[in-house]
């Protein structure tokens, strides 16, 4: 039974991901939030303005929802399309849409990593395009 | 290594196994990777691989096989590359012939910039050949390095 429980926990934290980015993709972002802990960090990799490590959900909505979701000029939007789960990791490929208030579409591609814990997302580990991001946003 | 029981085995187990199996060989893969020597990673891409690299880049479209994987990417970055490349993988994730690796490249272009890149790789596999390449890679650096 030992050797069957990351299959179970790898199959529970996908259905998790899968609901969230079900929401996602409407342009709800409630059903993600709710599955950040606290103590949640994101890591967004690259050499881009936003790139760094945001620390606790407050930090996450303060220091980079907030601001970013500022710059948009319409409902941002994410579709997954493909999910790869390994005991506490889901991996999600997933393709961003939304347009900025510059009027630029920003359709960036996401490698996103998260790892769960008792049903949470404890840590996010983000790649994209950030050429992209210096593109849209301006380099750091 | 080849795995040939698995259709007795029930579908989450057989899975299981294959990705065992899978992450096994790409492990073997980045060891070789971080020690400087490509060789197993060319060893193991299928003839038909499709490799995309994601993002907006000169670089950035699908290379159909890997004649032109090889041809118009890879043998171009090693020759960007003066000193030499090796890639570090610090996270192996496997699912069912999927496997996803987080690595951490180091370089030194011709030119003597650092070009060390972090990165995130999706492999599909299949009979312990690499059929699809998915690279999400710090296209910023890219852009402004190579």
């Amino acid at each position: 039974m030992t050797q069957a429980q990351p299959v179970t926990t790898a199959v529970r934290n996908k259905q998790l991901m899968q609901a969230a980015f079900a929401e996602l993709a409407n342009g709800n972002t409630a059903a993600m939030r709710e599955l950040y802990a606290d103590d949640v960090q994101l890591t967004i990799t690259g050499t881009t303005k936003w790139s760094k490590t945001f620390v606790g959900k407050q930090a996450l909505r303060d220091e980079l929802f907030g601001p970013l979701f500022a710059l948009f000029a319409d409902t941002y939007t994410s579709t997954a399309r493909r999910f790869i789960a390994d005991d506490d990791l889901v991996v999600v490929e997933c393709q961003g849409r939304v347009t900025t208030k510059t009027g630029k579409p920003y359709h960036n591609t996401y490698c996103m990593i998260y790892r769960l814990a008792d049903g949470k997302i404890k840590e996010i580990t983000e790649y994209c395009d950030t050429a992209l991001v210096d593109a849209t946003f301006g380099p750091r | 290594m080849s795995i040939t029981t698995t259709q007795a085995l029930p579908p989450t187990i057989a899975a299981a196994t294959i990705a065992a199996h899978n992450k096994r060989l790409m492990r073997a893969v980045f060891d070789a990777l971080a020690a400087g020597d490509p060789t197993p990673y060319h060893d193991h891409l299928a003839d038909d691989v499709r490799y995309t690299v994601l993002g907006t880049t000169t670089w950035s479209r699908i290379y159909f096989g890997k004649q032109t994987a090889v041809d118009q990417l890879l043998r171009p970055l090693y020759r960007a590359y003066g000193g030499g490349f090796t890639s570090t993988a610090h996270r192996i994730i496997a699912d069912g012939d999927h496997v996803v690796v987080e690595s951490r490249g180091r370089a030194t272009t011709t030119a003597g910039a650092p070009y060390n890149n972090t990165c995130c790789q999706v492999f599909r596999l299949a009979n312990q050949k690499i059929l699809e390449v998915t690279e999400y890679c710090d296209t910023a650096l890219m852009a402004a390095v190579l």
